[in-house]
């Protein structure tokens, strides 16, 4: 630290001790605090002995009780202290009024339901199988420090910090407090509001601290490796051992493993995310954004509870008896002239679903059908069924028929990620949109063509027009 | 009903919890109030989160294993009661405390100092330093910590604007932190 480094700290610390911090002090504070450790150490230790000064432990009366040299000026000041060290009388105050509070009603040996040792709920644990460790596991269950052992399934966490995180099977996980926890082996995705900047998941080989983001860490079981991939925001990836700091961001991942920490790489995603990652930006006024006028999913077989009124399920069962699902989009662009369209992109906002087993479908191919007969662009979301759904194959969990329906491609969704947004850009949608779809209502069906590798593999969902918070599937067209 | 039932073998073992806890809290409740005002930084809220994490800790004393260290189990229940004391006061721009993920690295940072006994050093070489200043000085110093006179007052008090007083504070803080380094790493 620099002397003018120093300076400007302890003026910061100066104001933040009186109380007039103003909120650009404070984050340029909180700026330098949380970049730099040594920074920290001078910080709690100026704080110390300003709490210490103010606590008496130290004063100028001291342990030695000689008379003070200066004049008391208690009498003029209305202090809320007596003038002694404050350590008996206006702590003990505090005590009794502690004891009071808590001993109201004679009832306080059994309410004692204010449970501050918990600081995380199971908010979903639905398709889990849990092996040993010392935690409930059911949902809705509170959580304190301990271990969890997921060995099927998916759980997720909601810490009171805000962060969710999503443990994928097989997982081994310790919780640490709100801010933290540690990752033995398998994977966790995380999705970290505002609330809970600084989350820290350590892992055997490297800590990974976010900055508000969504990301993923997989631990390998063998070799402690730690894979960390950003899908959104800023994580930084601290390595013990070498004492590196990676930076990632969006799109970006490393390996920390050993010794050595890679440097941040383009992720194996990069390209599919959200549509501010694609190479030409979306915006400005030739663009026009529809959301679906009608929207819904086809089941092949219903299991009774998988189904959502807010997400559109989509899967591909491993037989022919799976319960399939596909999912239907109308956008109505009838006020645009088609020939004036020149890119389209299509954007799905996942979510997770609760139902089947990630680990049971690697990497997920989505195939895009447009319905090219303006007379299949009918259908009702109320009677939209399995058997019926125009140009739908009921044999096949992940095709449509021709020449009703005609594809125009396909995108990908890694293992393991359940949310993000998706975007489907192609020449053949922009074709279709332009060229093919005459009565301007555009119907597209998204079906999963990934096979799953067992049975009970992972529902994938994205929202639907009625998802209270996320966006409904989004139709950006740009018009010359 | 539990609540009206005679409490007679539960009264006498809750008499032994209520006499463990007020002797740990006895014995470490300056620690807390120094750890507490050292990530609060005003004197006054902290001794406000003190107050109410007491509460907590004495509901929650069943969930603390006699032998264990205390001060620590304690701070962990403040620590979170600075975070919901935060949540609190986010919408008061002069009051509202540093930002979670701050407060989580400082609170790292002041959990190593403890367990380095960093803290206790200092004190020691706080008292010494504190001797050091002029009488003027120490006068200043006792006003604003042992009365807690607001800056208002011993600028009124010594005849300066509050101002000064407070680039005064702000020296004098500064010039005892130098000093304690100093004694405890003379290079």
């Amino acid at each position: 630290m620099t002397q003018d480094e120093f300076s400007e700290l302890i003026d910061l610390a100066n104001a933040h001790i009186e109380g007039g911090l103003e909120k650009s002090q404070r984050e340029r504070l909180e700026n330098i605090l949380q970049s730099d450790q040594e920074a920290r150490r001078v910080f709690v230790d100026y704080l110390h002995d300003h709490a210490a000064l103010h606590w008496e432990e130290v004063s100028l009366e001291g342990d030695t009780k000689t008379t003070p040299s200066v004049i008391p000026f208690s009498e003029e000041f209305e202090s809320s202290k007596p003038p002694s060290r404050r350590g008996g009388i206006a702590l003990a105050w505090g005590l009794a009024a502690a004891f009071a509070v808590a001993a109201i009603g004679m009832g306080w040996w059994l309410g004692r339901s204010e449970d501050t040792a918990t600081f995380a709920t199971m908010e979903d644990s639905r398709s889990a199988r849990w092996e040993s460790g010392d935690l409930p596991t059911s949902a809705g269950a509170r959580l304190g420090s301990g271990q969890l052992r997921l060995a099927e399934g998916l759980a997720t966490l909601l810490f009171d910090s805000g962060a969710r995180v999503i443990l994928e099977a097989p997982v081994e996980i310790s919780l640490v407090d709100s801010m933290n926890c540690e990752l033995q082996e398998g994977t966790a995705v995380a999705d970290i509001p505002e609330s809970a900047h600084g989350f820290r998941i350590e892992t055997p080989s490297a800590r990974v601290v976010d900055h508000g983001t969504r990301f993923a860490v997989n631990v390998d079981p063998d070799t402690g490796a730690t894979r960390t991939q950003v899908f959104e925001g800023l994580v930084e990836v601290e390595h013990p051992a070498s004492g590196k700091i990676v930076a990632l961001e969006t799109g970006e991942e490393n390996v920390a493993a050993g010794n050595a920490t890679s440097d941040a790489t383009e992720g194996t995603i990069e390209g599919q995310w959200s549509p501010a990652t694609t190479s030409s930006p979306i915006s400005g006024p030739e663009w026009t954004v529809r959301t679906t006028s009608r929207d819904g999913y086809v089941y092949a077989r219903d299991i009774p509870g998988h189904q959502s009124d807010i997400l559109l399920l989509v899967k591909h069962g491993l037989r022919s008896d799976s319960p399939h699902r596909k999912a239907y989009l109308a956008f109505d662009l009838s006020d645009l002239t088609a020939d004036s369209i020149s890119d389209a992109e299509l954007t799905l906002y996942f979510s997770p679903t609760g139902w089947g087993l990630a680990s049971s479908v690697s990497d997920a191919r989505f195939g895009v059908y447009a319905l090219v007969d303006p007379a299949l662009d009918h259908w009702e979301e109320s009677t939209l069924h399995w058997d019926t759904a125009p140009a739908n194959n009921p044999d096949d969990g992940g095709a449509l028929l021709a020449p009703g329906a005609k594809r125009l491609g396909s995108f990908e969704v890694p293992q393991g990620v359940q949310r993000g947004a998706f975007g489907f850009r192609s020449e053949a949608l922009t074709e279709f949109l332009r060229t093919e779809n005459a009565d301007g209502i555009a119907t597209l069906v998204v079906v999963r063509e990934t096979i799953e590798t067992d049975d009970g593999g992972l529902v994938h969902g994205f929202a639907g027009r009625r998802h209270p918070t996320l966006p409904a599937p989004t139709l950006a067209i740009r018009q010359e | 009903m539990a609540d009206s039932s005679p409490p007679s073998p539960e009264s006498t073992n809750e008499g032994t919890q209520t006499e463990a806890f007020l002797r740990l809290l006895g014995e470490h409740e300056r620690r807390l109030a120094i750890y507490v005002t050292g990530l609060i930084g005003c004197p006054q809220d902290a001794q406000d989160i003190l107050q109410e994490g007491k509460v907590i800790m004495w509901r929650n004393f069943d969930s603390f294993e006699p032998g264990t260290n205390f001060p620590a189990w304690a701070r962990k229940i403040l620590f979170h009661q600075i975070l919901a004391y935060r949540r609190r006061t986010k919408r008061d721009a002069l009051r509202q405390p540093l930002n979670e993920a701050t407060l989580v690295l400082l609170n790292d940072a002041s959990e190593s100092a403890i367990r380095e006994k960093r803290w206790i050093h200092r004190e020691r070489a706080l008292q010494q330093c504190l001797l050091k200043l002029s009488e003027e000085h120490q006068k200043v110093v006792q006003m604003r910590y042992r009365d807690e006179a607001s800056i208002e007052k011993i600028a009124h008090r010594v005849d300066r604007t509050e101002g000064a007083v407070y680039r005064l504070l702000s020296r004098l803080r500064r010039s005892l932190f130098e000093c304690v380094e100093n004694q405890l790493d003379p290079s």
